[in-house]
């Protein structure tokens, strides 16, 4: 039986080329996420670097190895925040808890660019919008991913697609 | 619908990813080995039943059929199975299915039913583990580390059985090993969909290791990808009109390559401690084996 927590095992048994057998198949994900928040190629490989180097140091952390894909992302959208607040100081934008737009209904249909994506949305709203969109988290995920309470993880996400609406040709929420 | 993972696929992959991955494990790797390490027990210790990679087309039905009755004889029901363990991939299971097909086919009665017996302790473990949204005991991080250590010496005698139903090209395990070693594992991994498995066969003397890997000729390794690509030793050569790469990384760890377009296949092997001339013997055992049959 091909069982993923071999490779893992190995893995955390010090076995580099388990952890690249691993690493590999989430990699192009990762950078993308990375480059989401860094916006330029060079800081994304900087962060797959970083993550890389983290996620092999710290793979005997790893205590379920169903959620390694989601350690994975957890790391890289850290590392991409630390690098971001390491180049400029940046101030973080609190999430406004109170502020909830549309329904709560999941299925949200918008077109977005990746322009807009990159340059419209806080740190925060960007982690909403590719957890919930390009990684298909659930929103309870989402919250116990990012250790918010479920209702922000909601707010922010609506917020972040009213933020992007302006720009849409299309956006329908709730439909 | 929405376009944002098109949108994110247009962010283009840089060729440079591999090696920065690789200098990143590299690293890491150089730190971990100043530190001691974990004690194994604490590591990896829960289970999961995650299969790595699908794919698999089966094209006749007999093993899925007789072994889709099997499964349910063995663990109830496949609802059960799908609730306790979030699995619900149908190729999860057809792997599966073909897994115990041929686990009874190669094991005796009795180590099939202890095979069963410990396939079954370990998924009641893992259920009551996830009904309950958990981490696991100590006591049960070590009972499930025992079980499936114990799982593998079954596994291994029936695991190039069943990675050879998966591959096109002839499997094949060294007629000759260095003094003093003698092999830990076998097994195979499949990486991406419908790609053919890597078998890995791993060999120790107590104290070093060495392995092997075997895989089609026009897959790309990852050793070669990454950690072969900086050697600071490096040659291609022939012997007995074979093709051989060898290299030696900064860490003096020692790798070798064995090139068989004519059977469709390569052979990779990574060694902590053997000479250029004992690591081509094991090669040449595996690859003359075939040639001359």
């Amino acid at each position: 039986m091909i069982i993923i927590n071999r490779l893992v095992k190995k893995a955390q048994e010090g076995d580099e080329k388990a952890f690249l057998k691993l690493f590999q198949q989430y990699q192009e994900d990762l950078y993308r996420i990375a480059y989401a928040y860094v916006k330029n190629q060079n800081d994304a490989l900087d962060v797959i670097q970083e993550v890389a180097y983290r996620s092999f140091k710290k793979i005997d952390t790893l205590k379920n190895p169903e959620y390694f894909k989601t350690w994975l992302t957890k790391i890289a959208i850290t590392c991409s925040i630390d690098l971001i607040r390491k180049n400029k100081k940046v101030i973080q934008l609190k999430p406004e808890y109170e502020e909830f737009f549309g329904s709560e209904d999941e299925d949200v249909s918008l077109s977005v660019t990746l322009q807009d994506l990159l340059d419209q949305l806080n740190e925060v709203e960007k982690s909403i919008v590719i957890l919930r969109f390009y990684q298909d988290y659930s929103f309870k995920e989402i919250a116990d991913f990012l250790d918010l309470p479920l209702g922000t993880a909601k707010s922010v996400l609506y917020r972040a697609l009213h933020k992007l609406r302006k720009n849409f040709k299309e956006v329908r929420i709730g439909e | 619908m929405n376009n944002i993972k098109e949108e994110f696929k247009k962010i283009e992959i840089p060729n440079e990813i591999n090696n920065r991955v690789s200098l990143g494990v590299h690293q890491a790797k150089s730190e971990k080995m100043k530190k001691k390490r974990t004690p194994k027990w604490l590591l990896g210790a829960v289970a999961s039943v995650m299969i790595l990679g699908t794919g698999f087309t089966f094209g006749g039905s007999y093993i899925a059929g007789a072994a889709e009755t099997l499964f349910n004889q063995l663990f109830d029901s496949r609802q059960n199975f799908e609730e306790a363990h979030l699995e619900k991939d149908p190729e999860f299971y057809h792997l599966f299915d073909q897994s115990l097909a041929l686990a009874e086919e190669v094991l005796t009665e009795e180590e099939f039913a202890a095979y069963i017996q410990l396939l079954k302790e370990q998924f009641e473990i893992q259920s009551e583990i996830r009904k309950e949204n958990r981490e696991p005991t100590g006591e049960e991080a070590a009972r499930l580390h025992r079980i499936m250590e114990l799982e593998r010496s079954y596994e291994s005698e029936f695991a190039l059985k069943e990675a050879q139903q998966l591959a096109s090209y002839s499997i094949t395990t060294p007629t000759y090993l260095p003094e003093g070693y003698r092999q830990d594992n076998e097994s195979f991994s499949i990486e991406k969909k419908g790609e053919e498995p890597v078998i890995e066969l791993d060999f120790s003397n107590g104290e070093y290791k060495f392995s092997t890997d075997q895989l089609g000729i026009d897959k790309k390794h990852g050793l070669e990808e990454y950690t072969w690509k900086d050697a600071k030793e490096s040659e291609s050569y022939s012997l007995n009109g074979i093709e051989f790469f060898y290299v030696k990384t900064e860490e003096n760890f020692t790798g070798m390559r064995v090139t068989l377009p004519e059977k469709g296949y390569k052979i990779i092997m990574s060694a902590d401690n053997l000479s250029k001339k004992e690591m081509e013997k094991v090669l040449l055992s595996m690859v003359e084996r075939q040639r001359n049959s």
